[in-house]
Formats: structure tokens, sequence, C-alpha cells
């Protein structure tokens, strides 16, 4: 189990962690030193081993607390938020790691704010809002379950039901949601083509379209088409 | 019971200690000789104090180095690992029941006081010799004390340590052990207190009293003055393991299970 933020002993060395971490389950002391060693070496601090955690970097503390979770090889490995505050090498790092334990036949639970990092690394995945499951699924059958997958973001002067009516029967246009005074979500098939339509039904309305963000099919658009907030929110 | 699980904690916080061990030697001791200094051989030699003041002293010394050793071993890595860090929290998650880790740590403390009693009786003879009488007439009774206050020492620094937070631990000293330590007969014997009969009686509430008076009665056969009767140390010390114990049992889980 890897918590969010780095609980290690700072009272240890990094390979005193792992070897008294493999004490505590039991690992006799010839098994322990070598899988010591392994990971001290997969998790890139080799040169680190004998010095004591309280100096670490964040990234090596991270590190440190994923080699001593694997230390005894456990079937299920809980992640929370592992790559929080990482630069992007070590997340890199990281993920190669995780995908190589998954396939040495051991399951992952991992939890992230990370949408990048939930596509890249889960077989299935739950998104939770507020402690209910909104979505779940593979990656992919989420990503397909937006309607048409693509999300433009609009932002107006003032809209009005009857554009919003007009928006909906632009082609390719599968869904559009009012968020405000001003704006609108619009779900569809395709992104960058349909702002010509969507700028002229503004112009034939009298609004003025102040604003467009296009998305393409991401995990995130699924979260915004189920809960209607954006993840920052 | 997972004992693998429990030694290899025992054997990580010996490690711990082991290389702390100097910073920890000058912590425990270095107060309690200087006072075995000034007080048993300035004072004694200058002809403010007797001289049998010098075998009084030595045990109530010998309390004093094991209950804050005890305390200091416990109660302050519990408040810094359960603090914002948590980390403690590799051992709670280990193979074993959570009370144990609370368990090993009262023992890990217990054996750090019993090595600070029994250094402190050569260090502090060698400080007040001559004229300074030791001798331990009953081994099992000598034992039997030790243990116990060394427990009271580990006891009460898991119940302390699992109640203090880390912005009161100077309160902690400053309101807890300091009083204890002054009220503890450890520099004078608890029937010095006669002439005080209302503190007397007042100050039984306090564990170190029954320490230092059962290490003075095991360690100062015929002293002076008389001492409070082994047996009743002996249960009041008892009793005080088990109730810290129990205390502490019940704050560590509160902290460990939130």
């Amino acid at each position: 189990m890897v918590a969010q933020r780095p609980n290690l002993d700072f009272s240890l060395t990094a390979r005193e962690i792992l070897l008294f971490h493999g004490a505590y389950f039991g690992l006799d002391s010839q098994a322990r030193a070598a899988r010591a060693e392994s990971l001290l070496d997969r998790f890139k601090l080799r040169d680190r081993g004998e010095q004591m955690v309280r100096g670490f970097s964040g990234g090596m503390m991270q590190r440190l607390s994923i080699a001593r979770a694997m230390m005894h090889d456990p079937q299920v490995l809980f992640l929370d938020e592992p790559s929080a505050g990482l630069d992007p090498q070590t997340k890199l790092l990281l993920w190669e790691i995780i995908r190589e334990y998954n396939q040495t036949g051991k399951t992952i639970l991992l939890t992230t704010h990370n949408m990048e990092e939930a596509d890249a690394l889960a077989n299935r995945l739950a998104i939770i809002d507020h402690g209910r499951n909104i979505a779940l699924g593979t990656p992919a059958e989420l990503k397909a379950s937006v309607p048409g997958g693509y999300l433009l973001r609009l932002r107006f002067g003032q809209h009005s039901p009857d554009l919003l009516q007009q928006l909906q029967s632009l082609p390719g246009v599968r869904e559009v949601r009012a968020n405000d005074q001003n704006g609108a979500d619009l779900y569809s098939d395709h992104g960058g083509s349909l702002i010509a339509g969507i700028a002229s039904l503004a112009s034939a309305a009298g609004v003025e379209l102040r604003d467009v963000h296009i998305s393409e099919p991401s995990l995130e658009n699924l979260f915004l088409h189920h809960t209607g907030r954006s993840l920052r929110e | 019971m997972n004992w693998k699980t429990f030694f290899a904690m025992l054997a990580r916080d010996v490690h711990v200690a082991r290389r702390n061990f100097v910073v920890l030697l000058l912590q425990t001791f270095l107060q309690p000789l200087m006072f075995v200094f000034i007080f048993g051989r300035v004072m004694v030699r200058s002809g403010y104090m007797p001289e049998a003041y010098k075998s009084l002293l030595l045990p109530g010394i010998m309390a004093i180095s094991m209950v804050f050793t005890g305390v200091w071993a416990v109660a302050m890595p519990l408040i810094a690992e359960f603090q914002f860090t948590r980390e403690i929290e590799d051992r709670l998650l280990a193979p074993m029941e959570i009370s144990w880790v609370a368990v090993e740590k009262v023992l890990a403390g217990t054996l750090q006081a019993l090595i600070a009693g029994l250094v402190v009786i050569p260090a502090a003879w060698i400080i007040l010799r001559p004229g300074v009488v030791v001798t331990v007439h009953s081994p099992l009774t000598f034992a039997c004390v030790t243990s116990l206050v060394a427990l009271f020492s580990a006891c009460g620094g898991l119940a302390l340590g699992c109640s203090v937070n880390q912005q009161h631990i100077g309160l902690m000293f400053s309101m807890v052990l300091t009083p204890m330590i002054f009220f503890g007969c450890t520099y004078y014997p608890w029937s010095a207190l006669d002439s005080f009969p209302i503190l007397q009686k007042v100050v039984l509430v306090n564990p170190l009293v029954y320490a230092s008076e059962g290490l003075r009665g095991t360690l100062v056969p015929h002293p002076p003055i008389p001492y409070l009767p082994l047996p009743a140390v002996l249960v009041a010390l008892t009793a005080f393991d088990a109730l810290l114990l129990a205390v502490g049992l019940r704050q560590f889980w509160g902290k460990a299970v939130s």
C-alpha cells in the first residue's frame, strides 16, 4: 500500500527501509537483501541506498515508497496518486514499473485525479464523484460512451434557447447543454470543422461568440459529461 | 500472534537506538550525573550535606535516569511518527495486530530504561565514592523492582506519546515530568516529608515515588531513615504499570485507527 504522502521511516536509510519492511513481512535475510538490491536498482536509487531518507526529494521518496510496497511482492498493490507532483521523467519510470508489476500477474488498485494516468495505466476504470460511481469500464469503452467523443465548450455574450436548439441541428452534433447564462457544452463527432457553423448561427441570432475550447475524446470529457463540472471545480 | 514481525520491529528499534547511542547517552545521563556531582560530591564534601546523603541520592538518580530514558524512548518517536509524516504506518500495516506494535514499543522502551538504570549505578558510584554504600542483598527483589520501574517508564511513555501533540512536548516536560521528578522522592526519601504531612500523602499519586523508594529499599538495605515498605512499592508499581499500559494501548489504538 502506498499512501499519497510519503510515510517513510525517517530513522533509517533507504536500503534499511526495504530490509526492515521485508523483515516485517517475514522474508528471510537472504531474500530481503536480494530483493532490496533489485528494487533499488529498478527504481534508480542504488547510489542513494546508504543515505538517510530525511534528505530525499519528493520524487525519490515516492519511488522508495513504491519500492517498499513491492518488497514483499503483494498480490494486490494499492497506489494513491503515485505520480502526484513528480517530474515527467520520474512519472514515466513509475508508469513503466507499474505496468511491469501488473504484467507479472499482480493486481494494482490505483486512485488518481490525473485522467492521463488513468487512461495510460488502467485496464478497468471507475470514475468516482463525491463517493458515487458514475462510470465503470475500460478506458476505451468509457471514452466511447461520451456522445460523439469531441467536446466544444462555447462561451457567448448571452445565449438563448433558440440558439441552442439551432446548434443541436448542426451536422455531427449529438448533444448541447447550457452551462449558465453564457456557456454551452456541445458534444459532437468532430471538432474544429463545426466552428464556422457555430459562428454563423451565433451571428444570425445576434449573439457574440467569445470563446471556443475543443477537447478531443478523453476521460475528462466523460467526467464533464456525467457531472457537468470540470475536474478542478 | 506473528512473532517474526514483532521481533523484526524490535530489531528495528534496537538498530535505531544503537545509531543514536551517543546522543541518547548525553541526553539521558549528563544532567543526572551533574546533579550527582554537585549534590553528592561538592555539597557533601563542603559539609552542606551529610555523608549518608550519597547513598540516598544514588537510587533516586537511577529512578530519574530510567524514567527519563523509558519515556523519551517511547514517547518521542511516537509523537513524531504519528504526526503528519505518519511514519509509523509501515508498521501499522505489517501483518500483526495493531496493539502489538504498541507492546513492541513498550518492550523496546523497557529494555532501554533497564540499560540506563544499570549503567547509571556504576557511573554515579564512581562520581560519589568514597562513602557511598550500595548493596544488592536480594537480587530477585532488585530485579523485580528494576523491571517494574523500567516497565512503568515505557508504559508512561506510551500513554504520554499517544496523548501529546508535537507542539506540546515542552509542556509535557514542564507540566508532567519535572513535577514528577521533584515530587517523586528522587532527591530525598519519602520519610523526609514527615514535616509536610499533606504533601507526603499527595505525592503518593506519583508513581515515581514508588520507583525511587523501591530502588532505595533494594539498594540501600540499612538506610539512616526509613523508606516505603517494599510490598507496598511492588503492588503500587504493578498497578501503575497495568493502568498506564491500558491507557496507553487505548490511546494508541485511537491514534492508529483514525
